[in-house]
């Protein structure tokens, strides 16, 4: 009912000229390329100890041949799914796999996270200098792109990821070290960091993403997996009446109203669903999915202050319904 | 030119390895600040013990703010809690502390007499070893909801601009060992921002983001717990430290979001910050047991971050 009386709202509120000269966009636009799009029911995992494990080892795999020791796993899928937040929300060791392994489970997000910190903690042999500092100290982006792309193969033919992953629209992130000393510093890659969300029909299932973390020396050394389940409504075909434009016009109609003295800062758009974080599951229609902050500004008294992220996903379907997602920080 | 190799790190001295080689490796899943005691944490520092208890901490929260009828300075939208998770935290692993929350917190709380004379960081931010701030911020900024029940004439923003008023683990109070801050942007890498107000504090690590953060409710609870986690396989030990836990949890889950954490290490030597930088564990006190000599070499930091990219609602971005 809220969305509604807010959908209102939205249609008959117009926001500002100023609002939309002052709000900044991504480079890369979200493209609705369908005519039609379907809803989706999609609903959280609830692993049992067993498929926790399963999951697990085939997760641990990618990073050594050798297989945990059952009872250890056990334990460990046991803790993650315990109510104790302490035991639930830990890095847990692996030490007879690796030296380095660590894993850590979110039952709420079917969120499995696995680092390997022996590499991790190893810087490569650079030296402080007064020259450019030059990132690329290892085998360097394209070799590191080649691992990603192989991982994500066998990710996929182990069952850990289901679906399509565009290699293609991949997120790069970068950990970078920096260090420095006398006037003197150093700055390198530790690893490189590429994200995608599985996509069905043209639409990201945010809910369902893999992190992929390549080492400067060449080698996988993280891996972040989350899941939900997905199907289709059946005779759920909707058509699309919502372009880019409006759902732009829409997402600053309604920050208009919510924060009128506030500026919006889109970071990425993308045509998407995403579960409430509360919920376990949803029917959803896709939407275009805003990832923005906002920034409010007294120049008058020097105070260019707080600024946050959240998701809002616009309704590309005659609903045009505007849900607001995810607000935080 | 002189040339400076970046020190080499011990992986090692955080082992809790069997006497007996046979033996069965202890996997210490949950070790707490008391299975500490045959650690060395000052890593070969050889710096001299904490003269208080490190074990302690301060806690602010701001969760709501206004969004029209108030100072520009008072503006945002509400956020989620986050300090509950780690007050828990830190409790399990033997800290004690205080939390506030709300309208009873206040900028002055963060503020240093020694920059403005109504401050009162020795009571509050500055009184116990680690020091979080949770609402909103930006480059170089923290923001409240509402200014606090303050004495008149005093506190007059919610905006706490760092560079010129906070200055933990020094001045007054001078307590402050380590610092989280889940808001947005205070951590931006660019422009020297980090050196130049973050900096200003003499303490031995801070963390926070490089952009606007997605932060879920218990990914404070969990970094602290995380850095209790020791690897342990009977001849190598690997941690896991402030700076690997930060890496991994402070970012979002996959597609959510693009958080960029920053950890952000600073002492009186190049070793000290190395080292600090690659061993520190908050939830075991290693990092925060030690004394953290003043006055911290100003050319003298390490930093890890994801670059996940910024916000344009961020100052330098």
């Amino acid at each position: 009912m809220f969305t509604q009386a807010l959908l209102l709202i939205l249609l008959t509120t117009p926001h500002s000229s100023t609002a939309l000269e002052q709000a900044t966009w991504p480079s890369e636009k979200a493209a609705v390329l369908t005519s039609q799009v379907s809803q989706y029911d999609v609903v959280r995992h609830g692993r049992s100890v067993k498929e926790l494990t399963t999951r697990a080892t085939l997760a641990l795999s990618m990073f050594t041949e050798d297989p945990p020791d059952p009872s250890r796993l056990e334990r460990w899928a046991r803790e993650s799914l315990s109510d104790d937040p302490a035991k639930r929300l830990q890095l847990h060791p692996f030490p007879q796999l690796h030296p380095g392994l660590v894993v850590m489970y979110q039952p709420l997000y079917d969120d499995l996270f696995i680092m390997e910190l022996e590499s991790l903690h190893r810087p490569p042999p650079v030296k402080l200098s007064k020259d450019p500092v030059s990132p690329e100290t290892g085998v360097g982006e394209n070799a590191a792109f080649d691992v990603m792309k192989s991982t994500l193969d066998k990710l996929s033919a182990k069952g850990l990821i289901k679906g399509t992953h565009s290699v293609a629209s991949a997120q790069l992130g970068l950990w970078k070290e920096r260090s420095r000393a006398e006037g003197l510093s150093a700055e390198w890659v530790m690893e490189y960091q590429w994200t995608m969300n599985r996509i069905i029909d043209g639409v990201e299932f945010i809910d369902a993403g893999v992190r992929i973390g390549v080492h400067h020396e060449g080698h996988l050394s993280s891996l972040r997996i989350t899941d939900v389940k997905v199907s289709k409504v059946p005779n759920s075909s909707l058509p699309v009446t919502v372009d880019l434009p409006k759902a732009r016009s829409l997402l600053l109609g309604e920050e208009s109203t919510a924060h009128p003295k506030a500026t919006v800062h889109v970071d990425q758009e993308r045509l998407a669903v995403m579960l409430d974080p509360e919920l376990s599951g949803q029917t959803l229609t896709p939407g275009i999915l805003f990832n923005y902050s906002l920034r409010f500004e007294d120049t008058a008294a020097n105070v260019v202050n707080a600024s946050r992220q959240i998701l809002t996903s616009v309704e590309v379907t005659e609903s045009n319904a505007v849900r607001r997602v995810f607000p935080s920080h | 030119m002189k040339r400076h190799i970046i020190p080499l790190l011990l992986l090692t001295t955080v082992c809790g390895c069997p006497d007996d080689p046979n033996e069965e490796p202890i996997i210490d899943v949950t070790a707490t600040a008391t299975d500490t005691d045959d650690f060395d944490p000052t890593e070969g520092a050889n710096l001299p013990p904490f003269s208080g208890d490190p074990m302690t901490f301060y806690i602010e929260e701001s969760v709501n703010f206004p969004s029209a009828n108030a100072p520009v300075s008072c503006l945002n939208d509400d956020v989620n809690q986050v300090g509950d998770w780690a007050e828990a935290a830190l409790e399990d692993h033997g800290f004690v502390g205080s939390y506030t929350l709300g309208g009873a917190g206040s900028p002055i709380n963060f503020i240093d007499p020694t920059t403005v004379g109504f401050g009162n960081d020795g009571n509050a931010a500055d009184s116990a070893r680690v020091t979080i701030y949770a609402g909103h911020g930006n480059s170089g900024s923290l923001q409240w909801g509402s200014i606090g029940a303050v004495p008149p004439g005093t506190v007059t923003s919610c905006n706490l601009p760092i560079a010129n008023q906070m200055r933990l683990g020094t001045a007054t109070g001078d307590v402050s060992g380590f610092a989280i801050y889940a808001t947005s942007c205070t951590a931006n890498t660019f422009n020297n921002n980090l050196r130049n107000t973050l900096g200003q504090s003499q303490i031995g690590q801070q963390v926070g983001w490089h952009n606007s953060p997605i932060i879920s409710d218990f990914l404070l609870g969990s970094f602290i717990n995380q850095t209790a986690t020791s690897v342990v396989d009977g001849s190598v030990s690997l941690p896991v430290t402030n700076r690997t836990a930060w890496m991994g949890i402070g970012q979002s889950r996959p597609g959510v979001g693009k958080n960029s954490p920053v950890i952000y290490t600073t002492g009186a030597s190049e070793l000290e910050t190395a080292e600090r930088h690659f061993t520190a564990r908050l939830a075991l006190g290693i990092g925060i047991s030690d004394d953290i000599p003043e006055p911290q070499d100003q050319n003298a930091d390490n930093i890890s971050w994801v670059d996940n990219g910024c916000s344009s609602s961020c100052i330098f971005c």
